[in-house]
């Protein structure tokens, strides 16, 4: 395939050669490194072949030694079609002006896409682009990235990392937010160590401070510690920068009044492709035209940019859907089935509220009926570690010491 | 004189073979290869005998190939090899 295309671009002739001695004209040429290929005998010393148009001007020698006659039948490929047609003008033109419309074209930015954003609003960070220089219209060569990257991180704080990647017609800004920083106490300024929530002491791993509180011990939200002032009889009261991890059993409860009656969507098992074409913010059916045949239905769309070769992309889209036809089904349960369901339903909400470092150790759950619904309560036991920094201030210490 | 290094063919095939080397590639012995009954190409020959639709006579360093078929055309020929296209119906070593 590509050697056919290269042929054809370099151009290539048939020949017609006519002689006694055909194969020794074929072995000459091949010695002097002429390339040929499609060699068909007609009569008994007469051939067709085809051969390059270099090849041909170095034929002569081997053309006549052997008293081999050739003629050229036709001339092929793009060098010919360009002689052919030197003399339309307009032909030229139009060839000439779709080169120069093209790379014209092609060289603006069509669209900005953007990635990785979650509490950015792609809105503001469009028009904090476009103040960079990076927007839908804007010409591709003159910016750099690093220019840009250093604005858009002195325009928006919440960006920690942005890159732009201009690929054929299209921008693609990817973007890293920046995640808060945890409040954290100044190393070294004295602070003491809170409860962050209720529970009963398991262990503390304390590396500095003094430990107030013992195993066992109930704590409440906000209670102390580990104490970031010694008091000690000589020197007076020192204050430190208490550090180190408390880890206390801890409750949670959650709990809710839910109907025994709920409704579960269940799909049909009928399904339908439906095929669409989208340019601009048009979008015409292609198949079928007709509407969609189920009252309820889940879609799921998938949308391909059309794209000329290589990165060229045309403001044109394909749109497949695929339907499916569901039906809503009102389920009752007893009340065992929907203790359980429920249940489940608490603990997961639970859990995606806690942090990574939480083990739950034990599940509790309880229920009581309340005429047609059901009242749920959901309790876990966890191992967490609950010591937070609370800053000391001097004037505290000054009052408290009076 | 030299001689002929294919006069000890045989036995250069088994040290190549030994040393586990292509033997086509270091020996220039020819090789055949058929396609389908519809295509034949032959490497490491020396030249073209004798050409025409039914009957393709190469010269080789171990004899004569002659491939025989109908509507034979020679699709690309260069200074190794030659590939036939057309109906192959049979080929000799003479």
């Amino acid at each position: 395939m590509i050697f056919a295309f290269l042929k054809f671009l370099r151009g290539y002739l048939v020949i017609e050669a006519e002689g006694l001695f055909l194969e020794r004209f074929i072995n000459l040429a091949i010695k002097s490194n002429i390339f040929l290929w499609d060699i068909k005998k007609i009569s008994r010393n007469k051939m067709t072949l085809k051969i390059s148009i270099l090849g041909y001007k170095k034929i002569g020698k081997a053309a006549h030694a052997t008293a081999t006659k050739v003629v050229i039948k036709e001339r092929r490929g793009l060098p010919n079609f360009m002689n052919k047609h030197k003399k339309r003008k307009a032909f030229l033109i139009g060839i000439i002006l779709f080169g120069i419309i093209i790379s014209c074209l092609s060289s603006f930015v069509w669209s900005v896409e953007i990635s990785g954003t979650e509490k950015i609003d792609e809105a503001v960070l469009r028009d904090e682009l476009r103040s960079c220089g990076i927007d839908a219209g804007v010409l591709k060569f003159n910016h750099s990235p690093q220019e840009v990257k250093r604005k858009m991180m002195l325009l928006n704080p919440d960006i920690a990392w942005i890159w732009v990647d201009i690929k054929g017609t299209r921008a693609f800004v990817e973007v890293k937010e920046r995640t808060e920083k945890p409040d954290i106490v100044p190393d070294g300024e004295p602070c003491n160590i809170v409860a962050d929530c209720d529970g009963i002491i398991e262990n503390t791993v304390i590396l500095k401070g003094k430990t107030v509180v013992s195993e066992g011990d109930i704590v409440k939200k906000g209670d102390l510690l580990v104490s970031g002032v010694d008091d000690t009889n000589y020197t007076g009261p020192i204050m430190y920068h208490a550090d180190g991890e408390v880890y206390a059993m801890t409750w949670h409860e959650e709990s809710g009044v839910f109907p025994l009656t709920r409704t579960e969507k269940f799909k049909t098992g009928n399904s339908q492709s439906r095929f669409g074409v989208k340019i601009a913010n048009w979008e015409v059916p292609v198949y079928p035209f007709s509407k969609i045949p189920f009252e309820q239905y889940d879609k799921n769309t998938e949308e391909k940019t059309l794209k000329l070769w290589g990165d060229l992309y045309l403001p044109a889209s394909w749109k497949s859907y695929y339907i499916e036809e569901i039906t809503e089904n009102s389920v009752t349960m007893n009340e065992e089935e929907a203790f359980g369901f429920y249940t489940d339903e608490l603990c997961k909400k639970m859990e995606r509220q806690f942090s990574a470092d939480v083990e739950i150790i034990n599940k509790d759950a309880n229920y009581e009926l309340q005429g047609d619904k059901i009242y749920v309560k959901c309790s876990l036991q966890c191992r967490e570690e609950i010591g937070q920094q609370a800053p000391l201030y001097k004037n505290d210490m000054e009052d408290s010491g009076d | 004189m030299r001689k002929k290094r294919t006069e000890n063919a045989p036995k250069a095939l088994k040290v190549a073979k030994a040393l586990e080397l292509p033997p086509d590639v270091v020996l220039g012995i020819p090789g055949i290869t058929v396609l389908g009954g519809c295509e034949a190409s032959v490497q490491n020959y020396k030249g073209i005998v004798e050409y025409d639709d039914k009957k393709v006579v190469l010269n080789t360093s171990i004899g004569i190939f002659e491939i025989t078929g109908e509507e034979l055309d020679i699709k690309t020929v260069t200074d190794d090899e030659v590939t036939l296209h057309g109906k192959v119906t049979g080929f000799e070593i003479k």
